[in-house]
């Protein structure tokens, strides 16, 4: 027991080793790029920046807490209703989310409307809970959680970018395409605010992402 | 630790997970609700007061400038006022009040500065509702702003009827004629012919149709209530 914790206190709290759990998800296996979860709802909320912004903050938050909550839950879980006890730890946590931005930033929460509660429904929190906080410790658990709330952030926040720059010709809501270029007779492609075209955009980041990473290179 | 995976163990601690989760959950959700009221009051508000251009409140003495200000009104489509005096106008749902046959509504108008009538209205768009308040000059026949909202209209779309650009159009447009016939129209993205015609959206005009009906329904119901109100006010001035 003894030999445990001196281990772990030599170990750091940001060791090589944790800081893995928090980067993987960012690149390696980040989980719309690699894993192909959460799609839907980065189809739905990246038309601007603004609330793909606060969807991101608010998926890491949920996921990082849910990670938390259930890895310190994970030994006094009935294996039975482990599910439903992940799902009440999910909704819970949106609802309060929801309620918070009600409160406190009513304009983005109007916004975001109907896809802050469909955070419970995102694959990327469930499944984590699922394959790494049901068998891991807290504070592992917890740095998975806001490294794949960061990796699904780090693409939602590209796409959106890219969808408000061609769609709506600004970013963060300002003009940045110069209006002699509108006058040349530039204009915003319409396609971009429809959700198919987050889909196109998702495909190529991950193209870009596969040939910029080897290690993501399908062997077979 | 106890063995998990008993019939008893598993009844016991969804029991548990289920009063400590509701019960944390109705507490944060009592001590919220003061705040979302007041964003809710107060978006009202500013729509109330985007409609004719006033900008000068904010979130602090909204309710007291807007009682300042406005005067309100109840009063159903035949013309009798049933309501008036602070909050009764502003209390009124119009979203509930339009399930109500047309008859039997409640119908709510703001009175600004004594010169501008401002009356809402609730519809349907492509995806949710619709909402928005119109204000007439003091001759209840020229349109002296707009606001309207969305729920979820596509954005860069539908949801620009949410715009300026949009509303501005409809500034100083008369929405009835001589006779008081409803003549406005919002018709398809550059249509627009005569004077009482406004231009849409192009590649929204299921969110135009929208909008074109919502004010169809709603405008003229108010047209009566509006010539009591104003001939109130009249009677007021000359006793």
């Amino acid at each position: 027991m003894s030999k445990t914790t001196v281990k772990q206190k030599k170990e750091g709290l940001f060791s090589r080793k944790y800081l893995r759990y928090l980067l993987d998800p960012i690149n390696d296996i980040n989980p719309i790029t690699v894993q192909v979860l959460g799609i839907c709802s980065a189809l739905a909320v990246t038309v601007k920046l603004e609330p793909a912004v606060v969807m991101a903050i608010a998926v890491t938050a949920v996921t990082a807490f849910s990670n938390l909550t259930i890895s310190l839950l994970r030994n006094t879980i009935p294996h039975r209703i482990r599910m439903i006890v992940q799902l009440v730890v999910i909704s819970s946590l949106v609802i309060l989310v929801d309620q918070i931005l009600k409160a406190f930033a009513y304009d983005v929460s109007k916004q975001l409307s109907v896809f802050v509660g469909l955070i419970i429904t995102n694959c990327i929190i469930m499944g984590r809970l699922e394959a790494f906080a049901m068998g891991n410790k807290p504070w592992p658990s917890l740095l998975d959680g806001i490294g794949n709330g960061l990796g699904y952030g780090a693409v939602l926040i590209i796409v959106a970018f890219l969808r408000e720059l061609f769609g709506s010709g600004t970013v963060f809501d300002i003009p940045v395409i110069p209006q002699a270029l509108y006058e040349l007779g530039y204009v915003n492609n319409g396609l971009m605010l429809l959700p198919p075209a987050a889909l196109i955009t998702v495909g190529v980041i991950i193209w870009i992402h596969r040939w910029l990473n080897p290690k993501l290179i399908d062997v077979s | 630790m106890p063995n998990t995976n008993s019939t008893t163990y598993t009844i016991l601690y969804s029991l548990g997970m289920a009063f400590i989760v509701g019960s944390t959950l109705a507490i944060v959700s009592m001590a919220l609700k003061p705040y979302q009221e007041k964003n809710i009051k107060f978006e009202k508000i500013s729509y109330i007061f985007r409609t004719v251009g006033f900008t000068d409140f904010n979130k602090q003495n909204a309710e007291q400038v807007f009682q300042e200000k406005v005067r309100e009104f109840v009063g159903k489509h035949d013309g009798t006022i049933v309501e008036e005096g602070p909050w009764s106008a502003f209390k009124i749902d119009v979203g509930q009040e339009r399930k109500k046959r047309p008859e039997d509504r409640l119908l709510p108008v703001f009175v600004y500065e004594n010169s501008k009538y401002i009356v809402p209205c609730y519809g349907v768009g492509l995806w949710g509702p619709i909402w928005g308040y119109v204000a007439f000059e003091d001759d209840l026949t020229t349109i002296a702003g707009v606001v309207f909202d969305h729920k979820s209209e596509t954005p860069g779309l539908g949801a620009k009827i949410a715009e300026p650009e949009f509303q501005a159009k409809f500034v100083g447009r008369k929405a009835f004629d001589e006779s008081g016939r409803y003549v406005l129209r919002v018709v398809k993205a550059g249509r627009a012919k005569s004077d009482n015609e406004i231009d849409g959206i192009s590649g929204a005009t299921l969110t135009t149709n929208g909008v074109d009906e919502m004010l169809r329904e709603w405008l003229p119901l108010y047209r009566p209530l509006l010539e009591k109100i104003k001939e109130e006010k009249i009677k007021k001035v000359q006793a």
